[in-house]
């Protein structure tokens, strides 16, 4: 472009120059301040300890010698911390991944509904993105540490904040890998590719609602939104979707634009198309009913009635703010069979290995450590006459292979 | 900022003042650094050069070589020489090195004579004058949007105005920089 040549003259430029490019240069935001500050800190750090070291090791510089003791750093313990690092990691997004706790305890009163919908986060430490583009969004994202420090700007609310979001005082849902698995009778196992298929089917069906109720890969219209006091406690921080402007103290719900749901009965209607009553109420919440029509836009939301969705005035909305939920994705089997076991007319048991695909470039089909196993109760639901999933459980990836030796003995 | 006052702000809070030092000083920096390697560097290279600058300043500091002098003055000049150090390391393979033992190193000529470096250094003044004559806001705009490569809605932010406000002023205030150029006898 004939105008940016004209101003590449300006490169090189002498002092007095300098001084009228300086005046006109951008102002650093604070995002790009406290991200430029956190490398800074971090080179800092190094630089320090390596002119520490320096000084320690007596490296002395003159013109024609140097002398004294260089030190070269060999990270051959880094890989089994890595390693170790890394096993933790997976067994604690196994263990969270499957099931989100969300159980209400009595209602709000007041005529006010308990919220259908809470979302609870999982406790590991990736970084996290999310996509956002003016007009329609679509949000993706990986699991994040709630509250950490990250260069994504939505996770500068405390951890205390995104707790209220995110998770509320709920008894929590037994943990699926406790239960003590017990394997079908052998005779009653079959490879049952029409059965298999469906079970599959139904627990993609899953993951794609267990990305929904975290805000994941949900369309939202960012020029439609609605937007309450914070409670001031919550020191609550939020960047315009649009504008990328800081907003203090506000949150901001944007219009659900998804063409799987539009209002909480819809969404009820989708959870439905997969899952039994009874599953939802056990996965995910046992209310659907959250709405908040008694508030005015402005006014102060408390930190109680938060949620990650909300019903305003017979519309769904979906918070602004939703750093730190993610979600890892999974994969199934082609090559190893779903067990079918314990069919009936009306039920069976599908047992499968699941793989977490961290790269999602390519699948980590042998990598064991990234394996796990499930096992799937699914019903004949009366209401639908089609099969619905009523229990998930996650297992040990052993669980299934154990199985599947069984199976082919 | 004195170096009396960042002395005192070393001595009470050592990451408040790593802070107010990358606040006070940090368009400073990124517009030295962003001069010299807009050409042959991404945003990322420029940034990385930046905590590069600032890290160099932090060690300073703890050995107390901030203290004595004009603070902006060496923070200058740790980011000129930062930011020519990466500048050679970007153009590495474009560079031309020879041995100074060589016989023909006195005959070698430098990739641009002393005539055509005054040269340059004149039509940059010249640019800047007419540039300013604009007045605000269209000074900030054309050298935002084209030196800076930064966006309609980005540079909006700055002046307080909407984006296709910014681009239409955008046009026309090039459109009037051209003509200025041209009446002192410089055309693309």
């Amino acid at each position: 472009m004939k105008e940016r040549e004209i101003f590449n003259v300006l490169g090189n430029a002498e002092e007095d120059s300098m001084e009228m490019l300086t005046d006109k240069c951008p102002e650093i935001t604070d995002a790009q301040l406290d991200r430029l500050l956190a490398e800074t800190e971090r080179k800092y750090k190094m630089k320090k300890k390596d002119n520490d070291r320096t000084e320690k090791d007596n490296i002395n510089m003159t013109e024609n010698e140097v002398s004294g003791v260089e030190r070269v750093s060999r990270p051959a313990w880094m890989m089994p911390l890595i390693t170790a690092a890394s096993v933790v990691l997976l067994a604690g997004i196994v263990l969270g991944s499957v099931v989100l706790l969300n159980r209400h305890k009595g209602g709000d009163g007041g005529g006010v509904d308990s919220p259908m919908v809470t979302a609870s986060t999982t406790a590991v430490s990736e970084t996290t993105t999310s996509a956002v583009s003016t007009g329609t969004v679509t949000t993706t994202g990986t699991v994040t540490k709630a509250g950490a420090s990250t260069a994504d700007r939505n996770t500068t609310n405390t951890a205390a904040a995104h707790e209220a979001v995110t998770s509320k005082t709920h008894a929590e849902a037994p943990v699926n890998t406790t239960v003590t698995f017990v394997a079908p009778d052998k005779n009653y196992m079959k490879d049952d590719m029409s059965l298999g298929d469906k079970a599959i089917e139904l627990c993609r069906k899953n993951d794609e609602i267990k990305q929904a109720v975290l805000g994941l890969s949900v369309d939202c219209d960012v020029n439609d939104r609605i937007m309450f006091s914070a409670d001031p406690s919550m020191e609550w921080l939020e960047y315009d979707a649009i504008t990328q402007e800081r907003i203090e103290n506000m949150i901001t719900y944007c219009r659900v634009r998804d063409s799987r749901f539009g209002t909480l009965d819809e969404m009820k209607s989708y959870f439905r198309s997969a899952l039994t009553e009874k599953s939802i109420k056990e996965m995910y919440d046992q209310d659907f009913s959250a709405r908040f029509d008694d508030l005015n836009e402005m006014d102060v939301l408390p930190r109680d009635r938060m949620s990650l969705y909300m019903e305003y005035r017979g519309k769904l909305y979906i918070m602004n703010y939703r750093g730190g939920l993610g979600y890892i994705p999974v994969d199934y089997p082609e090559e190893l069979p779903v067990i079918i076991a314990e069919k009936t007319d009306t039920s069976f048991r599908a047992f499968m290995p699941v793989w977490m695909v961290r790269d999602t470039s390519k699948s980590e089909k042998n990598d064991i450590q990234s394996s796990y196993a499930l096992e799937v109760k699914v019903i004949m639901d009366p209401e639908y006459n089609d099969w619905r999933i009523d229990e998930l459980t996650t297992r040990e990836r052993k669980d299934y292979d154990d199985l599947y030796d069984q199976f082919r003995s | 900022m004195t170096s009396s006052e960042l002395k005192t702000l070393y001595h009470t809070s050592v990451s408040g003042c790593h802070r107010a030092l990358m606040q006070e000083y940090g368009r400073y920096v990124y517009s030295i650094i962003f001069n010299k390697l807009r050409l042959c560097g991404t945003q990322e290279d420029i940034e990385e050069c930046f905590s590069d600058v600032f890290a160099d300043i932090f060690i300073k500091l703890d050995e107390d070589q901030l203290f004595g002098g004009d603070v902006k003055s060496l923070i200058g000049t740790v980011a000129k020489r930062t930011a020519i150090d990466r500048f050679r390391s970007l153009t590495a393979a474009q560079s031309h090195m020879v041995s100074t033992d060589e016989n023909d190193m006195s005959e070698l000529a430098s990739d641009m004579s002393v005539e055509a470096h005054a040269e340059r250094s004149e039509l940059r003044r010249l640019l800047l004058s007419k540039i300013e004559e604009l007045g605000e806001p269209d000074s900030t705009i054309l050298i935002q949007k084209y030196y800076y490569n930064r966006k309609s809605d980005e540079i909006a932010k700055s002046v307080s105005m909407t984006a296709s406000s910014v681009r239409s002023r955008c046009t026309r205030a090039m459109g009037k920089l051209r003509a200025k150029l041209a009446e002192i006898g410089i055309t693309e």
